[in-house]
């Protein structure tokens, strides 16, 4: 067995597993909460699913369309669309300077990783992890701005939670334009490993944000 | 070589007429029906531009290509009448379901013109693993939309992401049944678990909106 096969079979019985979590509190509590959180798991777990058989079964990595990347990539739009649901009205009208840190950051790296992959997945990705990365640092900056915010403290950790998995994928994609490496490869699996450890945070951080 | 178009002409005659004799909902599921068999014979079509101008082999065109295809194109129909009327979330859920239903049977007619019926073990293989796949594909969109459908951008956003968890899955089942052995076997029954585990869990919000009563 190889490190990534490893690391690949791990990841995906964590995200089955809390993807069964998820979807259970779901229905159990009615919670469009917890259906999103489902939905991003389901998507991440089926995307890894796809891309872990296709190399076992054919040893290779799919060459035609992008069907991994759109489980991938729509997992994160299920992640914005539950920090679009959890955000107040007044957290939402929000918005300092600081946050233009998120799409010149997403921008930039989408710039660098066009230079190695595919310019419409790349702004693709650039456009998600930006409302991502935007909505995460709002919700941080507007939790510490002062009087009349305390009701936004229990999101805190859904916030860190979601700028740690951000910036985990950014490591991941930078880590793996270099994978010839092998240094590079084995901080890729490190990458990959945290990854994992931030999917398992997720539910926590949902629990405390919905006040359970 | 087989003419999926006759095939097509043959079976969307009756539909036809009924659609133009009936009227109220079973003239609307009938039109679904339709429209599910109608979007399987152009993503055949569409499968197979994009197969000729990828380069693709039959296998590739089998495990990349088509889900995307054919799950974009289900849900058309659907689309097309959100977009047009203003229909009610529940009829929307029925619908999506009954447009699956239409594509899997066109799917399947296909299917058996081409290899034939004569071993009624490979036509319930067929009918309970590619045709319930079709199934679970379009209870997930149609299951996902109950919970989404209240705010517009969820209902956007939310029918995008289910449209990809649909082809995830169905590029899922294909990869596995393109297998032999342990890999085929879970892949065929996956679609029915899937079902099983489905009603399971939402049974008492399927109960809620009747359509399980």
């Amino acid at each position: 067995m190889t490190t990534e096969t490893i690391v690949n079979f791990i990841q995906l019985t964590v995200t089955a597993t809390c993807m069964v979590i998820a979807l259970h509190r779901a229905v159990r509590r009615e919670s469009r909460e917890w259906v999103l959180l489902g939905l991003f798991y389901a998507l991440f777990f089926m995307g890894d699913l796809y891309w872990s058989l296709m190399l076992a079964f054919y040893g290779k990595t799919p060459e035609y369309f992008y069907v991994s990347e759109i489980g991938w990539y729509s997992s994160y739009l299920f992640l914005d669309l539950l920090l679009r649901q959890l955000a107040s009205d007044e957290e939402m009208e929000y918005h300092p300077k600081v946050l233009w840190i998120a799409p010149a950051f997403t921008v930039a790296m989408a710039v660098f990783y066009m230079q190695y992959g595919d310019f419409i997945v790349n702004a693709i990705v650039a456009v998600l992890m930006g409302f991502l990365l935007w909505r995460s640092i709002r919700g941080l900056v507007y939790s510490r701005a002062g009087s009349g915010n305390a009701d936004n403290t229990g999101m805190r950790p859904l916030y860190w939670s979601m700028l740690a998995f951000c910036l985990i994928e950014y490591c991941e994609w930078t880590a793996s334009c270099f994978m010839a490496r092998e240094d590079v490869r084995m901080l890729y699996f490190a990458f990959d490993a945290a990854m994992t450890l931030v999917l398992i945070l997720l539910i926590p951080a949902l629990g405390k944000a919905v006040h359970e | 070589m087989t003419y999926i178009e006759n095939i097509y002409a043959c079976l969307a005659a009756p539909l036809l007429i009924a659609i133009i004799c009936l009227r109220g909902k079973p003239r609307l599921s009938l039109m679904f029906i339709l429209g599910g068999m109608t979007a399987c014979l152009l993503s055949s079509y569409i499968s197979s531009f994009f197969a000729a101008t990828t380069g693709a082999d039959a296998l590739g065109a089998s495990l990349e290509i088509s889900p995307v295809i054919e799950e974009i194109m289900k849900i058309a129909p659907i689309t097309f009448w959100l977009l047009v009327y203003d229909p009610p979330k529940m009829e929307v859920s029925i619908e999506i379901v009954i447009t699956a239903v239409g594509f899997a049977t066109f799917e399947n007619v296909c299917y058996l013109t081409s290899n034939g019926a004569s071993s009624l073990r490979y036509t319930i293989i067929r009918g309970f693993g590619t045709g319930a796949m079709h199934i679970v594909c379009g209870m997930i969109i149609a299951l996902g939309l109950l919970y989404l459908w209240d705010r517009l951008y969820l209902r956007v956003a939310g029918t995008v992401g289910l449209v990809a968890a649909a082809i995830t899955y169905h590029a899922v089942y294909n990869l596995l049944v393109s297998q032999t052995g342990a890999a085929f076997v879970i892949g065929c029954i996956i679609p029915v678990l899937s079902v099983i585990l489905m009603l399971l869990l939402i049974k008492k919000r399927l109960e809620r909106y009747t359509l399980l009563r």
